[in-house]
């Protein structure tokens, strides 16, 4: 049987990545609910919505409980498969890869 | 005068007129700064060698301490700078080799003078040969890395053409103060960004942003002394990358390649679906990488050497 692959997905310069087990039990024990749908604007002002809960465990992290859309007005919406993912953005080394 | 000399897992030294333990922690009495050196090896060689030229031991603060003549801090002194200077470059054999001749060959020498003279020899005829060696194996590493730029270059213009057309003739701004170009990045990024890029101008002189179009903005410089090089590309149905790398362009001419110090590596490119140009700067680790695995670095997949951040198998669903 093939070992499961961890899941990332990409939406312009938003990053989701797939947690371990682990992980995902801090994440949902020990997490703050921070919101029920992460939204996120762009430097554009354009936002990439999903409906899903957030938490905040030292980073921001997403419960997916069922495939789920994520939408932006400027980019192909993506189906985000049940999961836990920790939500970063993409990198630059100019701007030290920290967002506001 | 005396030489105060101490040992843990580390070597510090200085001149003091005491030649007791009150020395160590009164800086009125030592006439030299105190000098520290990892190394060990080389310095407690000669403390051995002269153990009838020891004053006086001591123990402070768990570091063993020798009191020597006046005499000593020159030849420690000596070999202090003989070892900064073998230890300035990255670690290379030649540079290895030399330090372990020069640590075999204060093993052998015999009395103060004769250390002395060969630590000097060392420093005067052996240091410079090793830092000939390795100026060769550099510039010749250099001049294939460019060969490879130019080469690439040539090899992926047609897209770069195809994608980023303004690249022939962009818009070029030169700034004479640094809080001018910050202001005007204002224009396009937000206030923190425009401050990161402006301190990344500051430290490189050149820098290329792309809020729509692409901007080559200078600080204090001539567009004529940099040059842009195209290191690879890869194109998809969903995307095009092309790694580009930022050059100060010398006045060295070698073998009619022109090579010159590296001021940073970004990858540019354009997004199919979403019909959108992107620009993000990468690591300077990232010199000798591929385009993917700079694009890779971008999405948090490889660290800054290039090196999977973790050994999961990953599924990348991209839009």
């Amino acid at each position: 049987m093939e070992n499961p692959k961890q899941k990332i997905y990409r939406q312009g310069d938003v990053v989701l990545i797939e947690v371990g087990f682990g992980l995902a039990n801090n994440v949902k024990e020990y997490g703050v609910k921070v919101d029920n749908k992460l939204v996120i604007a762009s430097e554009n002002g354009n936002r990439h919505v999903l409906n899903a809960l957030v938490y905040r465990y030292g980073e921001l992290y997403v419960i997916v409980e069922k495939p789920t859309p994520m939408t932006h007005p400027q980019h192909p919406t993506l189906i985000i498969e049940p999961g836990i993912y920790r939500v970063r953005f993409v990198r630059d080394f100019a701007l030290d890869f920290v967002r506001d | 005068m005396f030489t105060h000399i101490g040992f843990k897992n580390s070597t510090l030294f200085f001149l003091s007129d005491l030649s007791t333990s009150t020395a160590v922690d009164r800086p009125d009495h030592q006439l030299s700064e105190k000098i520290f050196d990892p190394n060990v090896s080389l310095y407690y060689a000669i403390v051995k060698k002269s153990k009838n030229e020891i004053i006086h031991t001591y123990r402070h603060r768990f570091r063993t301490w020798y009191v020597l003549p006046e005499k000593y801090f020159e030849l420690f002194k000596l070999i202090y700078d003989t070892l900064n200077e073998i230890f300035y470059y990255p670690k290379y054999s030649e540079r290895d080799n030399t330090f372990y001749r020069l640590e075999d060959a204060v093993e052998k020498c015999n009395g103060f003078d004769d250390c002395f003279n060969t630590v000097k020899w060392f420093r005067e005829v052996e240091v410079p040969k090793m830092e000939s060696k390795i100026k060769k194996m550099v510039t010749r590493a250099r001049e294939k890395l460019f060969r490879r730029f130019y080469n690439n270059t040539a090899k992926y213009y047609p897209v770069i053409k195809k994608y980023f057309p303004d690249f022939e003739n962009p818009t070029q701004i030169v700034f004479s103060g640094i809080d001018e170009a910050e202001n005007y990045l204002r224009k396009f990024f937000n206030a923190r960004h425009a401050r990161r890029y402006a301190d990344f101008l500051y430290n490189r002189k050149f820098i290329v942003v792309m809020p729509h179009d692409i901007i080559e903005i200078f600080y204090d410089a001539s567009p004529e002394d940099y040059i842009l090089f195209a290191d690879g590309c890869n194109e998809t149905s969903s995307y095009a990358v092309c790694k580009i790398v930022a050059s100060h362009s010398s006045t060295l001419e070698y073998k009619k390649i022109w090579y010159g110090t590296i001021l940073w590596i970004a990858v540019i490119g354009y997004d199919k679906l979403s019909n959108q140009r992107f620009l993000h700067y990468v690591p300077p680790f990232l010199i000798l990488r591929d385009v993917e695995t700079c694009r890779k670095w971008i999405l948090g997949l490889v660290d800054e050497r290039g090196r999977p951040i973790n050994n999961y198998d990953i599924e990348l669903i991209e839009t």
